[in-house]
C-alpha cells in the first residue's frame, strides 16, 4: 500500500516537472485564453448611448494607460473601476467632469489641444469627433492605431504590452498629476512588499507594495478592492481572483494577465 | 354657605373639563393647561447653553440636568392635537441637550 | 399622487427636479472624490452661507466656545497621524450632534476604533461614509507625518 502511494506521488511530482519546464514558454495556449492584445482592456459604456441613438463608447485603456497613472483617472477624476459602473452621461462631459476633465477642447497636453468630448446639440459634421468615442476599433474612426503603438515596445507572453519595461525604457512617460484635475496631497509613505503563502502546490506570491503604489496610490485599493489593514486578515481564492474580484480587479484585463502565473508566483517551488 | 362653596368648587372643576381637556388628578388640571406653552419656553432657557457646555460650572450642569429630566415628564404627558408630534420632536431635542450637559459634567467630575 | 408629492417620493419616477445638481455648482471649487464639490472652499468664497439659525424653530443659543484640536495616533505603520480639529467640525456641528451620542468618551484615548467601525458607519464613518468629505480621501485627515 505504501510502495503504491509513493510511486504516485513520485509520478505527479515527476508530470509538474515539464509543465514548469515550459512555464515560460507557454504563449501558444495563451491564445485561447487571452483576447487579441488590441482589445485587452476594452470596456464598452453603454449606459445612455444606445438610447440617445449614438454607438456605444468603446474604451481601450491602452493610449490612455500609456500617458497617466492610474490613481488619475481612477481617484483624482473618479472612474468607476467597473464597466458602466460610473454612469458617464453626455452632460457629465460637457459640465466638465469625467471625460470632460480633460477632453474639453482647450486643454493642452503633450503639445496638442485635446479634442472635446460630447456636445448639447451636435450636428452631422461633428459626428466623426462623436465617433472618435462612440464606435470600436475597427471602424476606422480611431486617430491611434494600437498596431502602431505597440509596435516597438516590449511584449509579454501572450502579446500583451510590457508596461513595467516600457516605462523603465523610457518608451512611454506616465503623468500622475495634471493641473486642474489633480488634488495636490502630502504623499503616503510606500508600505512594504510582502509574500503571500499559497494553500496550494503553486509558489508564493511575492506582492509588491512598492510597484503597485507607483500608478495606484493608495486608495485605488484599500479599502474598496482590499479592504483590510493587517496581513492575513482578507482571504481569498484564485476563484474568486478570476471572478474579477480583489487581484483581479485590475489582472484581468488592463493590467498584466492572470494567466501569466509566473508573474506573481515567484518563489522557487517548494520540494 | 358650604354648599355655595360646593356648588362652586364643582362648576369650576367642570369649567376645567370641558374647556380644558381632561386629567385624571383633580385641581392640578389647572396648572398643567396654564403651563401648556410655558414648557416650549422652559426648553429654550434649559437648553440655551449647550454651545459653551464646558465653560458651566459642575453645579450649574447637575441644575439643569435635572430641569431637563422635570420637564421631560412633562413633555409626555403632553395632551391636544399637536401631542403626539410635538412629544417626539421634543424628546429628541431636550435628549440632545440633556445628554450632552451630562457629558460635560462626567468630564468635570473625571477631572476633579 | 399629483406632481408636488413627485417632488419629494420621486424613488424609481422620472421626476425632473426643480433644480439640477450640476447646474448648481458650476463653477464652484472642486475636490476629488465624493460629489466633488469643495464644501469649505465654497464657502469661504462665500457661494454658500448656510444658516445656523431659524426663527421659530431654532432657540437661542449661547456663544459656541470652541474645543482644541488634538492629535490622534495612527497604529497602523507608515500611515500618518490624524489631526482632528474640533475648530471646523463645530461650526456646522454644535456640540450635540456628536457628544455623546457618536463619541461618547469623556477623555481623549477612552474611545478605541479602527477603520473598521469608521467604514461600518461609526464614528467618523457617521458622516463621512457619505455626506461630509469620503474616507477615501485619506489625507484630508491623515495629517501628520510620523517621524
Amino acid at each position: 500500500m505504501v510502495h503504491i502511494k509513493k510511486i504516485l506521488s513520485v509520478f505527479i511530482i515527476a508530470l509538474t516537472v515539464p509543465v514548469l519546464a515550459s512555464a515560460a514558454d507557454y504563449s501558444e495556449s495563451l491564445q485561447y485564453l487571452l483576447p487579441p492584445a488590441e482589445y485587452f482592456g476594452q470596456v464598452v459604456l453603454d449606459n445612455y448611448s444606445h438610447k440617445a441613438g449614438v454607438s456605444p463608447v468603446t474604451f481601450d485603456h491602452w493610449l490612455h494607460r500609456a500617458k497617466f497613472t492610474c490613481r488619475l483617472c481612477h481617484i483624482d477624476i473618479g472612474f468607476a473601476m467597473k464597466e458602466e459602473m460610473t454612469e458617464i452621461s453626455a452632460a457629465d462631459n460637457v459640465n466638465g467632469y469625467y471625460c470632460g476633465s480633460c477632453h474639453d477642447g482647450k486643454r493642452v497636453f503633450d503639445g496638442r489641444e485635446i479634442f472635446d468630448s460630447c456636445a448639447e446639440d451636435y450636428t452631422e459634421n461633428e459626428g466623426k469627433r462623436c465617433a472618435r468615442c462612440h464606435s470600436d476599433a475597427e471602424s476606422g474612426a480611431r486617430k491611434y492605431k494600437y498596431k502602431t503603438f505597440s509596435e516597438k515596445l516590449t511584449k509579454l507572453p501572450g502579446n500583451l504590452i510590457d508596461w513595467e519595461k516600457a516605462e523603465s525604457e523610457g518608451k512611454i512617460k506616465v503623468t500622475d498629476f495634471l493641473e486642474g484635475v489633480s488634488y495636490k496631497r502630502e504623499p503616503l509613505k510606500a508600505q512594504d512588499d510582502f509574500s503571500i503563502k499559497t494553500k496550494t502546490w503553486t509558489a508564493d506570491v511575492i506582492f509588491s507594495h512598492r510597484k503597485h503604489t507607483v500608478w495606484n496610490g493608495c486608495e485605488l485599493c484599500h479599502p474598496l478592492i482590499f479592504p483590510s489593514t493587517k496581513k492575513g486578515t482578507t482571504q481569498y481564492s484564485m476563484k474568486q481572483i478570476m471572478k474579477g474580484e480583489y487581484c483581479g480587479a485590475c489582472h484581468i484585463s488592463v493590467a498584466f494577465s492572470v494567466w501569466l502565473c509566473d508573474k506573481c508566483h515567484i518563489t522557487p517551488v517548494k520540494q | 354657605m358650604k354648599n355655595i362653596a360646593r356648588l362652586f368648587f364643582i362648576g369650576f372643576l367642570l369649567f376645567n373639563f370641558w374647556g380644558r381637556g381632561f386629567i385624571v388628578g383633580g385641581s392640578l388640571n389647572t396648572v398643567y393647561a396654564q403651563e401648556q406653552g410655558d414648557w416650549k419656553q422652559e426648553y429654550a432657557e434649559i437648553c440655551a447653553k449647550t454651545q459653551n457646555a464646558m465653560e458651566m460650572s459642575v453645579a450649574e450642569l447637575k441644575d439643569r440636568i435635572e430641569r431637563a429630566d422635570k420637564l421631560q415628564e412633562r413633555i409626555n404627558k403632553l395632551e391636544g392635537p399637536l401631542a403626539e408630534t410635538e412629544k417626539k420632536v421634543f424628546t429628541k431635542r431636550l435628549k440632545m441637550c440633556r445628554e450632552l450637559y451630562s457629558f460635560a459634567l462626567e468630564y468635570k467630575e473625571h477631572k476633579e | 399622487m399629483n406632481a408636488t408629492c413627485d417632488r419629494c417620493h420621486s424613488l424609481g419616477k422620472n421626476v425632473t427636479r426643480k433644480y439640477d445638481f450640476r447646474e448648481f455648482v458650476k463653477g464652484w471649487p472642486k475636490e476629488r472624490l465624493g460629489n466633488g464639490v469643495d464644501w469649505e472652499k465654497a464657502e469661504e468664497q462665500e457661494l454658500i452661507m448656510p444658516y445656523d439659525y431659524i426663527e421659530g424653530v431654532s432657540i437661542k443659543r449661547a456663544k459656541l466656545v470652541v474645543q482644541d484640536d488634538f492629535k490622534i495616533v495612527s497604529k497602523v505603520k507608515g500611515m500618518p497621524n490624524i489631526i482632528f480639529s474640533h475648530e471646523k467640525h463645530t461650526v456646522w456641528n454644535g456640540c450635540e450632534l456628536c457628544h455623546p451620542e457618536i463619541f461618547v468618551g469623556i477623555k481623549k484615548g477612552l474611545t478605541q476604533y479602527s477603520m473598521v467601525s469608521i467604514y461600518e458607519g461609526k464614528f467618523c464613518g457617521v458622516c463621512h461614509n457619505n455626506v461630509a468629505f469620503p474616507l477615501l480621501d485619506c489625507q484630508r485627515c491623515h495629517l501628520q507625518e510620523v517621524k
